[in-house]
């Protein structure tokens, strides 16, 4: 089985980059992905970039929040990145504003916020 | 009788054009300038033609077209339509004196094309009427166009801070704009925080501060954060009043406020090096 979306290190932090539009099978695999990669040792933040998904839907905006959930769980604070303009403009139309969940730019900005959590509000 | 009135009226060009010309129409209503296309005999013979061709096939295409011209260059120019009433009223009258003159001895007929004439004549008013609306309702969207296009800047200020200033009353269709307009510059400018200038709102209702709290979110969404400034105490009243919550929303009273606060997240310090203001005569310091 092809992973869909890879997951990659960069120092002690986890990068997905979702690429495309997800099944509701690759959402639930890719969950799991990430589950099992942020219970790994050094695992510091995690990094979501949307950059090039131009359609999300409830399924996956609710898997974002359960991701954030599980994370808190762990310790481990979540990052969203790169979200484009038409998504966002869907998810407040449906009513979902992820409350609570850090979005960044992109990647770089990402980045930056879990190197410097205290900067933040 | 269709052959009748194509025959009348295809003899009679240079009489009927002739009385136009000559009737008490002046430049003032047929306007001398550029937006008829030149002199009145144009504006008879191209009438006159067009009717030519229409009662030839029993329709009022052409003429249709004729008059939605000569209406849409009335409204684009800002004159009044009334001359052209009058110009195919005109029309049709020198038509019928021309009958009379031509067919005296046969009064059957004169009636006939009046009658024919008349039929016409009613239907010209009509398709006048119906192009002027056209053309007003036209001329009004484009200027619904350019004022949203002019009504939402979106101003970079520093390296990634925009300023918003809202200027106006917004409905849902402005609203819609401003939030399309300000999430691509947030991701053109890569800007992480936005000021939202609301002191030139005049009417803050529900509505107002719904399509405000969906910009916030999305923007948020995006990775950047508002501050709306320029808050008013008839605004706060309001959303107080309406038992709005606006939660996490940061909002300032004053644009100054929220420049210092967005300073202070970029880490920007704002100081004067050396004396006063520049003298605006010589340009050298006080």
């Amino acid at each position: 089985m092809q992973q869909q979306v890879p997951i990659l290190k960069i120092d002690d932090f986890w990068i997905a980059s979702v690429q495309g539009s997800l099944h509701d099978q690759d959402v639930i695999e890719f969950k799991q992905a990430l589950l099992s990669k942020i219970t790994q040792p050094k695992s510091n933040g995690l990094i979501i970039d949307l950059t090039v998904l131009d359609v999300v839907d409830s399924f996956v905006t609710k898997t974002l929040i359960d991701i954030r959930g599980l994370a808190k769980l762990m310790g481990v604070p979540v990052v969203i990145a790169g979200m484009s303009p038409a998504v966002a403009i869907t998810l407040v139309e449906m009513g979902l504003s992820l409350e609570g969940i850090d979005t960044a730019l992109n990647l770089q900005k990402g980045l930056d916020k879990l190197r410097n959590p205290g900067k933040e509000r | 009788m269709e052959q009748e009135i194509v025959e009348f009226w295809a003899d009679s060009r240079d009489e009927i054009i002739g009385k136009c010309i000559k009737s008490s129409v002046n430049d003032a209503i047929l306007g001398s300038g550029e937006g008829y296309q030149g002199s009145r005999e144009i504006v008879f013979d191209r009438l006159w033609s067009a009717l030519l061709q229409d009662i030839q096939g029993d329709t009022l295409a052409k003429t249709g077209e004729e008059i939605g011209r000569l209406a849409r260059e009335a409204v684009k120019y800002g004159r009044d339509v009334e001359p052209l009433q009058r110009i195919i009223e005109i029309l049709m009258e020198s038509a019928e004196e021309a009958a009379r003159t031509k067919y005296r001895e046969e009064p059957d007929r004169v009636s006939r094309i009046a009658g024919y004439l008349e039929k016409y004549l009613n239907k010209a008013m009509m398709i006048l009427a119906k192009s002027t609306v056209k053309a007003q309702a036209e001329v009004i969207r484009k200027q619904k166009d350019y004022l949203l296009e002019l009504s939402t800047p979106v101003i970079p200020l520093l390296d990634g801070i925009l300023v918003l200033p809202l200027i106006g009353t917004i409905d849902t269709r402005r609203a819609k704009q401003i939030m399309d307009n300000l999430l691509s510059g947030i991701v053109e400018a890569q800007a992480d925080t936005v000021l939202i200038d609301i002191s030139g709102v005049p009417i803050v209702d529900t509505q107002v501060a719904h399509h405000l709290m969906k910009t916030v979110q999305a923007a948020r969404l995006l990775g950047a954060r508002c501050i709306i400034v320029g808050i008013r105490p008839e605004f706060a009243q309001t959303i107080v009043k309406l038992g709005i919550d606006f939660g996490r929303i940061v909002t300032k009273n004053s644009l100054q406020a929220g420049l210092k606060l967005a300073f202070e997240w970029h880490n920007y310090e704002l100081r004067r090096v050396g004396g006063g203001v520049p003298d605006a005569t010589t340009g050298a310091n006080s």
